[in-house]
Parts: C-alpha cells; structure tokens; sequence
C-alpha cells in the first residue's frame, strides 16, 4: 500500500512537471539598453528545472558526494583563505628550510595501522651536518623510533670525502610471525612472538674512483625476544620446540662488523633508467657474553636497469644472495635468520613468511608511466630460502607475480600499492620505499 | 513483470510522450536574433568571494568529476534520455535565434556588427595608458594571478596594475595579454584596458601607505627594497626603459571572482548557473583557439556598479591574459600537457592500459625557439580536444551548439584583423608578430572547419520576397569561409507540422535561398507556427548535414520566430 502511494505520487510528479515547464514564459519588459533591443528577463526554464526534479532520485548518489565531499571543501578553502599550511610549514621548519618536522603515516606490516613524528635537519649547525629521529607507534602498541647523525664530509682520503652515519634505533614488535625453518613450511603453521630490538653504532662510506664505494660499520644489537600476548596465531614457543627457536625468551648481545664494497652506476638512487648496482656485503656477527652464537653473513646483489624504448619504459631485474654461515657451536637466532617475505620482496606472501640461513631472490620489474607522478609496475619475484648453500636448486622455488603503481618525485620514493599474487593468494602491499 | 515497474516505465512512457508532442515550434522569447537581459537591475552588494586557487583545483579536478559521473543519467544521451527523461543540458541564455542576448556578461560585437579594423584594435581602450608625465606612485605590491607586479597611481589619478615578462623572455607575457584582451573584448566579454608601456624608473614613488602582503596575506608596508626586487627581475631595454603591462582598475568594487559552476549568493540578477550560460561555455572555444590554459575561477573579476544608494549591479569579467598563446604567465609554456588537463583520468588509463606503450599526442608538439612566443604552434591544434589546465565545467557542459555559436564569431575575425591586433602587442621582432599571426590564422580555420562540420553550417536566415514570392534566404557559413565549394553544395527542405510530421517530400536546391510556394504554404494553417527543415550536402561531410529547423508563423506575412540548431 505504501509503495503503491509512493508510484502515484512520482506518477503525479512526473506528468505534472514536464507539461509546467514546457509552458512558454512570457517576458515583461524592463528597462532601455542601447541598442534597443527587445528586453527580456533571462531565467532558467525550458525543462531545465522539470528535468532536475525528475532526475532526483538518479542523482542521489551525486548528493552523497556532496554530503561527503563538503565538510573537505571547506576544509580546504579555510586553509587556503587562512594561510594555514604557510604557517603550519613556518611552524614546523626552519626560515632556510632546512629543518622540518614532519607526520609519519605507517600502514600494515603486521603492526595495522600507526603514525609519529620524525625530524630531520640538514645542515646542522651550517656545517652540512644531517639529522634525523622519528618516532611511530601503532594500534598494536608496536614501536618503532630511532636517530642518526651523518657527516658526509667527515674527513679526505687521497682528495675524496669519507662520510659517516651514527645511529641508535629501538624497535618493539609484538606480532613477529614464524612459520618454523625451510621452503616447504605451512602456511597454516603460523605462530607469533615478541621482539625488542635495540641497535646502536656507526658507518662509513668512502666512494672511490669509477664508483666504487666502500661502507664499513660496526654496530652493537641488542635483542630480546619472548612469547607474543596473543592466542591467533599462537605464541611460537607452544607451536615450536626450543630446539627450533634458538633464542627465544633471552636477551642476546652481538657485535656487528662488516664491510660493504659496491660498485653503482645508476643513473639516480631514486627511480634510475640506467646504469646497475653490483654489491658484495660481508657482516661478521660476534655474540657478546653468554649470547652464545656467532656467524658470518654475505649478501651479494646485482641490479641493472634497462631504459627501453623511451624515458621512463625501465625494466629492472634485480638477483640476491644471503648465506649466513655458522662459525661456532651456537646457531644463529631463530628472529635473525635469513627471511623471504614481501619486504624481501616476495610479494604476495606474508611477513616472516620463510626463513632459514639463506635464500636466494630473483625480481624483475617493468615500469611505465602513467602519470607525472604515477608510475605503473609489472613484476615477477620468485625465490627460495635454504639451510646450506650446497642445496642450493629451484626445486620448490616460490613465485609472485602482479602489478600496482608508485608515486615518485624526482628524488623521493612517496609511496607504491601493489597487488601481488602467488600459491599462498592475493596481497595488497602498500609501501614507502621501492627495493628495486 | 512487476506492477511497480510496470507503472514506473509507463509513467516514463508519457512523460516521452508528453514531451514529444508539445509544440515544438514554440519559442520563448519575442523573435528577434538580438536581445537585451535584464540582469542589471538594482540589487543589493553581493557578498565578496575568495580567489581560491589550490581548493578550486581541488573541487574541480577531483570532487565535480566524481559527481559529474554519479550525475550520469543526466549527462549522457543514453539511458533516459532514449526514453525522454534526460537530455544534454543546452544553454539556459540564448534567443530564438540560438544567439546570447547582451547582459553584463556579454556584449555583442563582432558577431553582430562589421567592426572596423580600427575599432578592433581600440578594444576597451578609453585612454592611451598611464600618463607617462609626472610620477607613478606606488600604493600596493600585486599578489595576486601568475606574475607579481605593483599597484600604481598616475598623475590623471588613475589607478593601474603594472606587470612584466619574465625574465629570457621579453615581449611574451605582455604581447600574450594585450593581444588576447583585444580579441575577447571584440568577441563581446568584459576585459580590463591593458596597455603596453615603457617607463622610467625614475617616475616611480612608494606612496607613503603603500603595503604588500606577507606569507598569510596580511599587510604590511611595502618598502624600497621589495621595489628593488620586482625591478630586478625586469629587463631594461637600450634607452634605460622598462617595458610593462599597465592593466587599468575596473570601473566599480571588486567583488571578487565568479565560478563557473552555480550562481553567485545574493545576486538577484544572477539567474543561470554559470555552466549552462551560454558565453561561458562558448569561452572554451575562444580559450582553444589562444591558448588560455588558465581560463579558471581566479582569472575573473565581478565589479559591483552602484547605481543607486546601496545598490547597483555586478559586472562580470574576464581578467588576466599573461598565460595565454606561448606564454604561461612567468615561464613559456611548453609541450608537456599541451592542450590537456594536467591530471586527465582517461589518457591516464589508456597509459595504464596500454603498458608504457601510449604517447599523449601533445608528446609530438614543436614550436619555435623564439622566446617572445614561448610555445605556440598550429599543427597539432585540434579544437574539440583542447582543455584547460584543468576542468572547468561550463566548458564541460558546453553542446555543439555553444561552440558553434562561438565558432561564429572566431570566424569573424579576418586575417587583416588578427595581424593588425598582433601589431598591438609591439613585439621588438618583426617574426614574432608574423609567427604568432600565422598560427593564429591556421587555428581559427580549424575552429571554423571543425564546428561548422558539427552542425548544419547555416546562419544569419530572413525572409525576402522576390518576384511576387516570399524566399527564405541564408548564408553558408562553410561556403562564406572557404571550408565548402558553393558548386559542390546543395540544400534540401520540408515543412513540418507543429507535431513534426513532414507535410511534403524533401525539395532540393542549390541556392542559398528556399523559395517557398504558394501551393506549399496553402497547406498550412494560418496563425500557426512552422518549421521549415533544412539539411546541408557539401564537402565537410559526405552524407546530409544534421538538420536546421526555422520556425515561421504563417499570417499574412511571414515572420521568423527562430530556429533550432540540430544534432
């Protein structure tokens, strides 16, 4: 009954409006004009107001937008008519723009949704002096905060500057994910724990001729692992034995000295064209005191990149190596070996997806442009860990493959979404930073 | 088939054809071409509106596009307007005749009168610029639209806004502005008086209240050394002289910029959303063919006329030509988004779709190296794919009857005409003029091409008799401008009832006149309107034309009522 009122009141409206509007107005006549033509007073009609009444419940979608899109309008014009973003930014940087403190929005990884404040001064005290801290928290209380101090001119070697890089860095993870050891673990054997990290230390960075660089570092970890609070996934130590968690539930010390030598002859850090980054790192890792474990890790890593057949048609292809090889009568622990996972990037899996003490990663990736800003990637990544370097084979090699876009600037990464899918389903991986 | 649904398409089903068979020969207004809006009568002051740049932007680029999809059953001609319901939304201000009545947005002018070639130049112009005798003093430093300049009184006591080239490029942004302020003004829009000028710095003064305004727009005095440096970014030609662009204060109180989409808040005379005024999409067309990418909100000004005491009226213009032609106000323009919104979704995803394969067409765009042009060319010039920087939605809303309105009046500007405003801008190099008069020319002939194609190219009708018997006679507008070969063009007509049933087969001539036969005008009734419909056959397309209708009431005497452009 009331559905039937409601099609006779629009049957009514419908039938009455058109004929209302298609009735001709006649115009009175006002006042002169120079040329002396007739006058008429111009109003909208002619249908145009039948035809909006008419429409209206075909345009309820289009007034959710206003309803919506209305408070950010206003927004928007009383930071523009106020000046508010000049003075946010005066507020928040230095007059020579060399100090800004800035807003960290963090999504996903496992730590859901979070945010912070970072600083960073590039020129302290005018000596060229650059540092940086940040802190973000996230919905899961997971911490991540950290400084550095970098000297990029700290001292000459044979006319060519030596740079270095101080930093302190604490991380809390309260979900880290393990799936145990080996490339044919179980998706469903997901388990969780609790990581606190501390590291502190220093690095070098010495560029020799024909782009060599040479970055030697020593820096002091800290880490304290324990059962995570949760009870989906459960806590690794009810999922896993001791003897596969090396580590857990005790604070481990190490000292961390190692050496990097690449050669890098990309054409820019940030989205290059051209040219290839080949890198060998060597990492000794040297428990302190009861830690018990000692190792040495080598990565080695070869990108090239191949501007097709116009700007910004790149094809990158990237392959990654990390061996880490035990010394002494300790293993390496459980949270530090090696991890495939879509940081690696293995996208489409999850974090702390496969870890042993090795893997190796191939990444190719087409990019395009879309847009100024807006890049479109294809991708391929396929990879595997291993325990020993001697059972190195493609038997059981994992692959992913997709697609997404990345915002770029000309010097910065700002931020990528990619879909990436593989054996284990669908991802959607929103990124900072790009890895190839 | 549910009931519901039933009465719903049945109610559509009268709407249709209810709408269909009212009268299609009646007109609103009296029937003449020409007509005068009265939309100066005294109101009360409207309120000042904000020259939002970033959120106007914002709005226009992101926010009117999402309702303009979520509008879509009332944009497009699929869907209901296949069953009556919508349609395209044509412009809300024309006469009978599909021409714009003058208001105090639009004045005819070269569409409707022969203009001499001096009264084009004249333009606005009611002086010779700043008196150049005497001082120019400084009362405030312009922050506003693309370039920086200074606000000046001259020793008349008239006020003007001083603005320069930027540096590297002489004569480019001041040509752009004076030559693009002649033709919008001859085409019938409001503009300031711009004048070129060369000065002595000598003659400048900072008034003792002279202010500028700091990073969050308040005031503060305006000092030597901002002076300085406004002066330091002007070239100085050989005799010690800075040229400029003296923009002369409008007549009334500054209200502010219009919008191109709604209507001004408070202004009783303002009765048409600005995007269904005709002028206002019709700019597209003007906009395409100089190359006024920045044809936005901020580059307009509504003055308040008092007329009265605390009342007056709001008089709508267009300012600020510097980023028009090759200029892009403090740079040359270049290829990148040449003709194209700077974010367009559709080239987007067809760069999406087509993996790195797909190159914009203004990729190919050459110019010359001259830089009193910046980049200005004709070649890849295509007028119904030009866009400003970014949408604007009258241009959005403009019909092939808006564009061919303004295709009219481009096409009224002869070749001696656009020369002899060129010659205006005073470019120190004789090939700048040339180079910009070439392109200028091409350009309009592709505007002219491509929009008398769209519609049938017929205009200026009236009813002559000859020989004891009436004619309606009419220029070819394509055959008038070169684009069709007289000989190769030919007419057909048929009276239609009011009901639109044809009364007769399609007769054929190939005369610009329609002799119309007493045996034919006996068959219709007397005191009733008709429409005789006419389609077109010339070399801009090879099948018959789309349909013109001229509405004619059948008295004693014949009498024009109006017509119907078809598409």
């Amino acid at each position: 009954m009331r559905y039937s009122k409601c099609l006779m009141v629009l049957l009514a409206l419908l039938l009455v409006t058109p004929l209302s509007a298609a009735e001709p107005e006649q115009e009175s006549v006002h006042q002169a004009n120079p040329e002396g033509d007739p006058e008429v007073k111009i109003k909208a009609g002619g249908g145009y107001k039948a035809h909006r009444i008419l429409l209206a419940p075909f345009l309820i979608p289009k007034y959710a937008i206003i309803f919506a899109v209305s408070p950010l309008i206003y927004t928007g014009r009383t930071i523009e008519r106020y000046h508010i973003y000049e003075r946010v930014e005066d507020a928040l940087t230095n007059e020579d723009r060399t100090f800004f403190i800035y807003p960290i929005f963090g999504f996903g990884g496992g730590s859901g949704f979070g945010g912070g404040v970072g600083v960073v001064h590039t020129n302290l005290f005018s000596k060229g002096y650059e540092l940086r801290g940040s802190f973000q928290i996230f919905t899961n209380l997971d911490i991540d905060t950290g400084v550095s101090f970098r000297d990029r001119k700290a001292f000459y070697i044979g006319g060519v500057p030596v740079g270095y890089k101080i930093l302190a860095q604490f991380i809390r993870y309260h979900d880290e994910s393990f799936f145990g050891f080996g490339n044919d673990t179980l998706e469903s054997d997901e388990t969780e724990f609790q990581l606190d990290r501390i590291r502190s230390g220093v690095q070098f960075d010495h560029q020799l001729p024909l782009n060599f660089h040479v970055k030697p570092h020593v820096v002091y970890h800290l880490a304290n692992s324990g059962a995570s609070s949760g009870l989906t996934p459960p806590s690794s130590d009810t999922f896993f034995s001791s003897a596969e968690l090396d580590g857990f539930g005790r604070s481990l010390h190490h000292i961390d000295i190692g050496l990097s030598l690449a050669h890098d002859t990309r054409n820019a850090e940030v989205n290059p064209e051209s040219g290839g980054l080949r890198q060998f790192i060597f990492r000794r890792m040297q428990g302190i005191g009861n830690s018990g474990f000692d190792y040495n890790e080598y990565r080695v890593e070869a990108r090239q990149y191949f501007r097709l057949w116009k700007e910004r048609r790149v094809l990158g292809v990237r392959a990654f190596l990390v061996v880490q090889d035990e010394t002494g009568s300790g293993s390496v622990p459980f949270y530090r070996t090696s991890t495939l996972d879509n940081n690696a990037p293995l996208r489409s899996f999850s974090r702390g997806r496969f870890r042993d003490t090795g893997y190796y990663l191939f990444n190719a990736e087409y990019r395009y442009p879309v847009w100024d800003i807006i890049d479109a990637v294809v991708f391929v990544d396929a990879g595997r860990v291993f325990e020993d370097i001697e059972d190195l084979s493609f038997k059981g090699i994992k692959y992913s493959f997709g697609g997404g876009i990345r915002f770029v600037s000309r010097k910065l990464p700002l931020a990528s979404l990619m879909v990436g899918t593989g054996k284990e389903g669908t991802r959607i991986i929103f990124s900072l930073s790009h890895r190839l | 088939m549910k009931t519901s649904i039933r009465i719903i398409l049945l109610a559509f089903l009268v709407v249709q054809i209810g709408t269909s068979c009212g009268s299609p020969a009646k007109v609103r207004y009296p029937p003449s071409r020409w007509l005068f809006d009265v939309d100066n009568q005294a109101v009360k002051k409207p309120k000042e509106s904000y020259p939002y740049k970033y959120t106007d932007i914002l709005r226009m680029q992101f926010f009117h596009q999402l309702m303009r999809l979520a509008s879509y059953p009332k944009r497009t001609r699929l869907g209901l307007t296949s069953i009556g319901v919508a349609k395209k939304q044509e412009a809300l201000n024309v006469t009978n005749f599909d021409e714009v009545p003058n208001s105090t947005w639009f004045t005819n002018r070269i569409g409707r009168y022969a203009l001499s070639t001096a009264d084009i130049v004249r333009g606005p112009d009611t002086v010779s610029g700043p008196q150049l005798t005497g001082i120019w003093l400084i009362k405030a430093a312009k922050t506003e639209g693309l370039s920086p300049g200074f606000l000046i009184q001259d020793e008349r006591g008239d006020h003007y806004i001083i603005k320069y080239d930027p540096q590297g490029h002489p004569d480019m942004a001041s040509g752009a502005e004076i030559i693009s302020t002649k033709f919008f003004y001859a085409s019938g829009y409001n503009v300031p008086e711009n004048y070129i000028v060369e000065f002595d710095p000598q003659i400048l003064q900072i008034a003792d209240d002279a202010t500028t305004k700091d990073r969050y727009g308040r005031s503060i005095p305006f000092e030597d050394k901002d002076l300085t440096d406004v002066l330091s970014r002007v070239a100085v030609n050989e005799r010690g002289l800075y040229r400029v662009l003296a923009s002369k204060f409008l007549e009334g109180e500054p209200l502010g910029p219009f919008a191109f989409l709604g209507r001004r808040g408070g202004d009783k005379n303002d009765r048409i959303p600005h995007e269904h005024r005709r002028e206002l999409r019709g700019y597209q067309v003007f906009s395409a063919w100089l190359n006024h990418g920045d044809s936005r909100s901020a580059n307009t000004l509504d003055m308040f006329i008092e007329t009265e005491a605390e009342k007056g009226y709001v008089k709508h213009h267009l300012i600020d030509f510097g980023g028009t032609l090759g200029s892009a106000g403090v740079r040359s323009k270049g290829k990148k988004h040449l003709y194209d919104y700077r974010l367009n979704y559709g080239r987007a995803l067809a760069a999406l779709a087509m993996g790195g394969m797909y190159t914009p067409y203004w990729e190919k765009a050459e110019s010359t190296d001259d830089p009193s042009v910046g980049f200005f060319e004709s070649e890849l010039f295509e007028p119904h794919k030009w866009k400003p920087t970014y949408p604007n939605p009258a241009f959005q809303s403009m019909t092939p009857r808006d564009s061919f309105w303004a295709a009219k009046i481009v096409m009224r500007f002869s070749d001696e005409a656009i020369r002899a405003i060129v010659e205006q801008a005073q470019y120190h190099k004789a090939e700048t003029a040339d180079y910009i008069t070439k392109h200028l020319i091409i350009r309009r002939d592709k505007i002219g091409q491509y929009w008398f194609s769209q519609l049938n190219p017929l205009d200026k009708f009236v009813i002559a008799e000859e020989a004891g018997m009436d004619h309606i006679r009419f220029t070819d507008l394509a055959i008038k401008y070169g684009f069709a070969n007289a000989k190769q063009t030919k007419y057909r007509y048929r009276w239609r009832a009011p009901n639109g049933e044809p009364i007769h087969p399609w007769l054929y001539t190939r005369n610009s006149e329609i002799p119309l036969d007493k045996e034919h005008l006996a068959a219709l009734q007397a005191g009733k309107s008709y429409l005789l419909r006419i389609e077109t056959k010339n070399g801009l397309n090879q099948s018959w034309s789309r349909a013109i209708d001229v509405i004619i009431k059948i008295d004693k005497e014949l009498e024009l009522l109006g017509l119907r452009r078809r598409y």
